[in-house]
């Protein structure tokens, strides 16, 4: 535990600098645009909240990459030969990488989210009052908190896999002496067709397993409008929670196991 | 129990075979010289020993027991390249060291850095090669480790360093606790270190015995022998 922590630490100062950077330039883009969105209201209505998604759309793009450089770095850089001579495993090698780039996701994902609720509120085209009076009519407390909660337990299990895709990808193309980046990236192809392949069959089995619920509620306007609206409650399972865990868990052990075997920087 | 015990060991990338059949038996408590040219399997040897890698065929005991999580714990290797992360400081490094073996004794490492002139603030990107390699040593000589696999710790530095890493290892040698398996083709400088030498040529042994013996045997230093050998 404390050789992991130690592991935790070591990747934390090496993001940090970069995260910094990264959620500076949200924020500053986030501001700008929180700046332009009356100067740009009539002419361009819409533009400054479809501006203020590109961070997400980036952090998406991010994640597909992220796990592969995570470990690439190592090679690159030569010392992964250093980090597998220490008496820890592979997978409390990847563990702590994962665990490190999935906290720069939510740190970043998390700035990015508050600068387009501020953006939103300030558009208007979206009437933000009136969702936000519809969410609090429609939802009890609990139900917004369980919502909320198994959405980003999903939304991170999914981040998760993506990185062990990566992350997998790249040790797989370790063990061939040449073409390895071409390997890695025909390995996260196939894993991305053998995940959509199997994932209906996958969700299937594991919905006979208590799953993260999302609450959702189907309205229809009454004459007074939003007001008036009746709503009706469905209950959903997040499916897709545990083949991801389970497929991230699965990935990292083996991607584990092949870096004890073979470290040759 | 044998430091390193070696039984029909084979180690292939591909079609290249790196070691043939290698049957090796390595006392504690020496220092010991694995001699031979680029190529002979020098570095291969060693990260099988290490954990690496790991053998094509046959089997690799360090320490008693099969290379595991164990016996990394109990070894220290000093690769040839350089591996420490460069955006780190020298202290920082060390720390990470530090968390990672519980055998590092703290005040020796104060003092090796004071010895060799590393500053601990400085980073190890803006390193010279010969302090990088200083740095190796001192992260393996301020441990208790019982095992320490050097792999080329002379390439490429120069004299006085060379000389500096040399006495370093002399002093910090514990014998008769501690072995010390020193891979290098520069053998006119640390033939006097050397309690035993394996001479490799072509992944295979081509002799092996006490420094000394050996000496009086053939009549000639070990350089000359590593001339005549490899």
């Amino acid at each position: 535990m404390t050789r992991w922590l130690a592991l935790i630490r070591k990747e934390i100062q090496a993001s940090w600098g970069p995260t910094a950077v990264a959620a500076a330039l949200i924020v500053a883009l986030d501001t700008w645009l929180i700046a332009r969105t009356t100067a740009w209201r009539i002419r361009y209505p819409g533009l400054s909240f479809g501006l203020a998604m590109v961070p997400l759309a980036v952090l998406m793009v991010w994640t597909i990459w992220a796990g592969y450089l995570a470990v690439r770095s190592e090679w690159h850089g030569r010392t992964s030969m250093r980090l597998m001579s220490f008496p820890v495993s592979g997978r409390t090698v990847l563990g702590s990488k994962i665990v490190v780039l999935m906290a720069q996701f939510t740190i970043l994902a998390g700035i990015a989210v508050v600068g387009l609720l501020l953006v939103a509120a300030r558009e208007p085209g979206i009437q933000f009052g009136t969702v936000g009076s519809m969410i609090t009519t429609a939802f009890k407390p609990w139900e917004l908190a369980v919502t909320v909660a198994s959405m980003t337990l999903v939304l991170l299990a999914g981040v998760a896999y993506v990185l062990s895709m990566g992350i997998f990808s790249f040790v797989i193309g370790t063990t061939v002496a040449r073409l390895s980046g071409l390997i890695a990236v025909v390995v996260f192809g196939l894993l991305g067709y053998i995940s959509n392949a199997l994932g209906p069959l996958a969700m299937y089995v594991f919905s006979f397993i208590p799953n993260p619920s999302i609450i959702i509620h189907s309205f229809t306007f009454g004459p007074g409008g939003a007001e008036a609206a009746t709503y009706v409650r469905h209950v959903i399972p997040a499916l897709p929670f545990w083949p991801l865990v389970l497929g991230s868990v699965i990935l990292l052990l083996i991607a584990g196991r092949l870096l004890e075997t073979e470290v040759d920087a | 129990m044998a430091a390193i015990e070696m039984r029909g060991v084979q180690k292939s990338y591909y079609l290249a075979r790196a070691l043939d059949g290698i049957d090796l038996s390595i006392e504690p408590g020496k220092i010991v010289g694995l001699l031979g040219p680029n190529g002979a399997g020098k570095s291969t040897l060693l990260k099988l020993c290490a954990g690496l890698i790991h053998p094509t065929a046959g089997s690799v005991r360090v320490l008693g027991q099969e290379v595991s999580l164990k016996t990394k714990a109990r070894t220290a290797f000093v690769p040839e390249i350089d591996t420490f992360y460069g955006w780190m400081t020298v202290s920082e490094a060390l720390r990470l060291e530090a968390s990672m073996f519980a055998d590092i004794d703290p005040a020796e490492v104060t003092e090796l850095l004071r010895e060799l002139k590393l500053d601990a603030r400085a980073r190890i990107a803006h390193l010279s090669k010969g302090m990088r390699a200083k740095l190796k040593l001192v992260a393996a000589m301020s441990r208790k480790a019982d095992l320490v696999l050097m792999d080329e710790p002379l390439a490429g530095i120069d004299p006085p360093a060379r000389a500096a890493i040399l006495e370093t290892i002399a002093t910090r040698y514990r014998p008769g606790e501690q072995t010390i398996v020193i891979s290098t083709h520069e053998v006119l400088e640390s033939e006097k270190l050397f309690d035993d030498v394996v001479f490799l040529s072509g992944g295979r042994i081509a002799l092996q015995g006490n420094a000394d013996q050996l000496r009086v045997e053939k009549g000639k230093s070990l350089n000359e022998v590593f001339a005549e050998v490899c």
